[in-house]
């Protein structure tokens, strides 16, 4: 997806090739801290969409509910490792600007697609953040999920392709 | 090269200057900053180098990868009932031998090697069998073992391969998830 949803949170690095391996657990460090709150930001975006993507896509409901149920999960688990941290989570905003309108189904369909994606980014993110191995755990369960995800609304959208080699990469997904 | 404006550094300026430097350690201060002085004391840091990744993990990955993609491309041209969805998961497969073999050559200056020597139980099978069912039932089982594989290489992984290894393993439970 080219066009991102608008969300806030810190700069988040990212890893250069040949970086050092991991050395056993340490403390979440600031760079872990700032892709959370990233991904946090892309949380609080994807449960406001998903409100709107239920408005004009009322025959996935269904599946709207349990995106969000996820969504909320990993939402308030990304705000208790902040705080773990010893930072104070991103808040969501009031409201939020989609890249595209949305107007009908599949337009809502393509917002969901660009949410799901943005939250693959930046749990991807988090994974090239952090050493800890338990955090990048975490992460991957994020990011599998939200690549799940992704794999749900391309077959409803009706895409030929519906994966993708590598979900979270800005260069490929 | 000087600038004609630019006046040569003496060296009593750049004794001053790196007075004021050892005297800012000395105090714990800033000589720029207006807040008041805190001394925190901290463990000291190693300097050592982490000890360089062996070849293994990623000599395993790209082992494992290979024969997945032997296993796919025989299984696109026995199973014709599912050889689009099929061809879909080869592609990404190919995709991810290729980006894992530009990071063995990357970090280790040369091609990973040619056979497959990571244990005597990973020699490719090719599907020989053209029942859809078990085609996809072997595929999914290739699917399940490589994302176990990239997720426990999570752990020890540089920050920049975590993060290939991660989309990796979310890709192959996206692929399990489509042959379901």
């Amino acid at each position: 997806m080219t066009d991102r949803f608008a969300r806030e949170g810190g700069a988040v690095q990212t890893p250069a090739a040949g970086d050092a391996p991991a050395q056993g657990s340490s403390p979440i460090g600031d760079d872990a801290i700032a892709a959370l709150q990233t991904a946090l930001a892309a949380e609080h975006a994807a449960l406001w969409s998903y409100g709107l993507v239920a408005a004009y896509d009322t025959d996935a409901s269904t599946a709207v509910a349990t995106m969000i149920t996820s969504h909320q999960s990993i939402r308030d688990t990304a705000a208790n490792l902040i705080v773990q941290g010893g930072a104070t989570p991103v808040g969501p905003q009031p409201a939020y600007t989609s890249p595209k309108p949305v107007s009908d189904v599949a337009s809502a369909l393509g917002l969901a697609l660009t949410i799901e994606s943005d939250c693959a980014d930046a749990w991807r993110a988090v994974i090239g953040s952090t050493d800890e191995s338990t955090l990048r755990g975490t992460a991957l369960s994020a990011l599998t999920d939200a690549a799940m995800r992704m794999v749900t609304w391309r077959k409803a959208a009706g895409a030929a392709t519906v994966t993708v080699p590598f979900p979270g990469d800005p260069q490929t997904s | 090269m000087q600038s004609p404006h630019q006046r040569p550094l003496t060296r009593r300026a750049l004794l001053g200057v790196a007075g004021i430097g050892v005297l800012s350690a000395v105090a714990g201060c800033n000589p720029f900053s207006s807040s008041p002085a805190t001394i925190t004391v901290t463990a000291p840091t190693t300097t050592t180098p982490p000890p360089p990744q062996t070849p293994t993990v990623l000599l395993g990955l790209i082992f494992t990868t290979r024969l997945h993609v032997t296993n796919l491309a025989t299984a696109v041209s026995v199973d014709k009932r599912d050889a689009a969805l099929l061809s879909m998961l080869l592609k990404d497969r190919k995709a991810h031998l290729a980006a894992l073999e530009g990071e063995y050559a990357r970090q280790f200056g040369t091609a990973p090697a040619a056979e497959t020597a990571a244990s005597p139980t990973m020699s490719a099978t090719p599907a020989t069998s053209a029942d859809p069912d078990e085609v996809i039932g072997r595929i999914r089982g290739d699917a399940s073992t490589a994302q176990n594989k990239f997720t426990d290489a999570l752990s020890g992984a540089s920050r920049f391969q975590a993060q290939l290894y991660g989309s990796i393993a979310a890709c192959v439970a996206t692929h399990r998830m489509v042959l379901a």
